[in-house]
């Protein structure tokens, strides 16, 4: 059973792959034809991610789509398309695949673009990962004044600490915050005394006692605190 | 069940296609995706730790 979690993870290892034909392109065209191998991949993405996440019926609930258009229809069939106003735009949840208009349209015949949602920003903004953005898979940042919609995917039931950890922040040496004082609590709390109270910055100090908690927890010791890292300090990992 | 009707590569002339695709549209995204994974790499891309 595949979740919101594993279907960004997916993305994720996407991020920076450029030109065509690619790995992308090149799955798509075993099973549909080598006319795909270099069509435009946007939605190509999509399919690739679901199907290596386990999120086949979820995210494609008419099976493999190329073409956005299609692939908003059917969400559209299974009543999971959500029209993309600023609200629904600041309900967008982790996960979601967004389609894209460019004129504030709304209609799906419009679509030319899609992506999945990673955060949620608000102000009627998201963050993404599109496939095809600049010829390559990117991050990006969009408002609902170029989405015409959403899907929602019928994901299975997450597993809890994946659906806490995509919700925090990556830190690093100089962030300072809530989330900081929750890190610099949570290294006290795995025997770190040498962070002396919650209260303060990701100094230093902080650093080090990260990168030695990440080489206990054989993740990699570069003293960032993200999704891999987040884990070894809840002790779920 | 959702009934799938085959796709036509001549379908795929219209993905893609619009300038904005391929460029920024919100004009504070780099300050954004820095805020949030660090600095990009040489192509350009916002790794993070998740990638």
């Amino acid at each position: 059973m595949g979740s919101a979690g594993g279907m960004l993870r997916e993305a994720r290892k996407s991020l920076g792959m450029s030109g065509r034909p690619n790995r992308i392109t090149k799955a798509y065209a075993k099973k549909h034809g080598n006319e795909f191998l270099k069509a435009p991949w946007c939605n190509m993405a999509i399919t690739y991610w679901a199907r290596k996440s386990e999120n086949t019926d979820a995210v494609l609930p008419g099976g493999d789509r190329a073409y956005t258009v299609a692939h908003a229809q059917d969400f559209k069939k299974a009543d999971r398309w959500y029209k993309g106003t600023t609200a629904n735009t600041n309900r967008a949840k982790p996960g979601w695949i967004v389609f894209f208009d460019w004129g504030s349209s709304n209609s799906i015949g419009a679509i030319d673009h899609v992506g999945v949602v990673e955060k949620v920003l608000g102000g009627g903004r998201v963050q993404t990962i599109e496939g095809n953005t600049g010829n390559a898979c990117k991050r990006r940042v969009r408002s609902s004044s170029v989405i015409a919609g959403f899907g929602r995917p019928a994901y299975g039931s997450s597993n809890w600490t994946e659906d806490i950890v995509d919700k925090l922040p990556t830190l690093r040496k100089g962030a300072e915050g809530e989330h900081v004082q929750t890190l610099r609590a949570l290294l006290m709390a795995r025997s770190h005394p040498e962070i002396d109270g919650v209260d303060g910055p990701f100094d230093t100090k902080v650093e080090l006692a990260v990168r030695a908690l990440q080489l206990w927890g054989k993740v990699e010791p570069d003293g960032v605190v993200g999704p891999k890292t987040w884990p070894v300090l809840l002790r779920v990992h | 069940m959702i009934f799938k009707k085959p796709e036509q590569p001549k379908e795929l002339d219209e993905v893609d296609v619009h300038p904005d695709v391929h460029r920024a549209t919100e004009e504070d995204e780099e300050q954004v995706l820095r805020e949030l994974y660090g600095e990009p790499d040489e192509d350009g891309i916002y790794r993070g730790e998740g990638a």
